[in-house]
């Protein structure tokens, strides 16, 4: 009787644990983490003033990335919130990059100066970095260790992800490097 | 026989106690830089491993007998400055490459650039590279050059040259087979 119990309860345990996982699966940034710890898929893109970059040529940085489109409010939220931080990191060994989604460029000039934006923003109107990184919401946040490797990725922006991204840096600015 | 008196025990253990110090302080004395070599062998075993699973993998993916291989090269690069390439190979557009700042130096020092391995069966090919960036006074400039050749069995190796046509103060594209 005693054993039929504990084998119920076990049970509703493991329903529950099931369907935690089944929800968490299912809410949106749910393939937020897929990239984690995994390389980071390599692009080279042209920037808005005309070069060419390459991400695998930031190694040895830590790498604040982010892929965003004009038509997203939350995106020029982010911007401006990169922008700051950006300016915090400028004596450390933190690259910030931008790969903007949009297909003419207009509108993402005009916001870039708006914002007065001192970071490479990379232009990728066919979407080729989007397919890569599969974003489920704008903006995705992209934090990369010195080995290239995704450490960490955001799905979207609201107010105190810029404390996490921040920690983040810190983490990986404070890891030592075998070279 | 022996008979261990409590001095003589006193003793045994002090020399035991010293003994056991004197390796310890050793050991911490010549452990760092042990371990240092110890992490450096490791590291080198693992770059040779990766070379080798890179051959083969070559090898696998690529045998000589259908192999072709399209090499990029630049001299010297007055007249024209490298953007872009896309190649064809039989009408299917096969690579589109960007060059950023870092691999044009690099190509400008004598390097050579791998655009692209595939496989082709024996016959007549078609190879067409379209060259992008700016040419003679910052102009934007784009010209192709074709190349039909005979695929034998063994490898082809194909090579993309750029290079500075001083007569006519243009930039001159070449294609041509390895012998």
């Amino acid at each position: 009787m005693r054993h039929r119990r504990r084998t119920a309860r076990t049970g509703k345990r493991a329903a529950a644990l099931l369907s935690a996982l089944l929800l968490a699966a299912l809410l949106p940034g749910a393939n937020a983490g897929s990239l984690e710890g995994e390389l980071a898929p390599d692009f080279a893109l042209k920037s808005m003033d005309g070069q060419n970059l390459r991400l695998s040529e930031y190694r040895g940085e830590v790498v604040l990335m982010n892929l965003w489109g004009s038509w997203c409010g939350k995106c020029r939220d982010q911007l401006a919130a990169i922008e700051q931080l950006r300016e915090t990191y400028s004596d450390q060994n933190v690259a910030v990059l931008s790969v903007n989604l949009d297909r003419k460029l207009k509108k993402v000039r005009g916001l870039t100066e708006q914002l007065s934006l001192n970071f490479p923003i990379l232009l990728d109107p066919r979407k080729q970095v989007a397919r890569a990184y599969d974003p489920s919401r704008m903006p995705m946040t992209v934090v990369l260790d010195q080995s290239g490797t995704v450490r960490a990725t955001w799905q979207g922006y609201k107010a105190g992800d810029t404390q996490l991204y921040m920690a983040e840096l810190e983490q990986l600015l404070s890891e030592q490097t075998w070279n | 026989m022996n008979k261990s008196t409590p001095i003589m025990n006193s003793c045994r253990l002090l020399v035991a106690a010293a003994s056991l110090w004197l390796s310890a302080a050793a050991f911490a004395e010549t452990a760092p830089a042990a371990l240092d070599q110890e992490v450096q062998d490791l590291k080198a075993e693992v770059l040779d491993l990766n070379r080798e699973l890179f051959l083969l993998e070559e090898e696998l993916l690529f045998p000589a007998n259908t192999q072709v291989a399209v090499f990029v090269s630049m001299d010297i690069g007055e007249f024209f400055s490298l953007d872009s390439v896309q190649l064809e190979l039989n009408g299917k557009s096969v690579a589109n490459y960007l060059y950023t700042d870092r691999e044009i130096k690099a190509l400008n020092r004598g390097g050579v650039h791998q655009l692209f391995v595939g496989n082709l069966k024996t016959g007549e090919h078609e190879i067409v590279a379209f060259f992008t960036g700016l040419g003679p006074q910052g102009r934007e400039y784009r010209r192709g050059a074709t190349l039909n050749f005979d695929k034998q069995i063994g490898a082809k190796y194909i090579e993309l040259q750029i290079s500075d046509f001083e007569v006519k103060q243009q930039p001159e594209f070449v294609v041509r087979e390895w012998e």
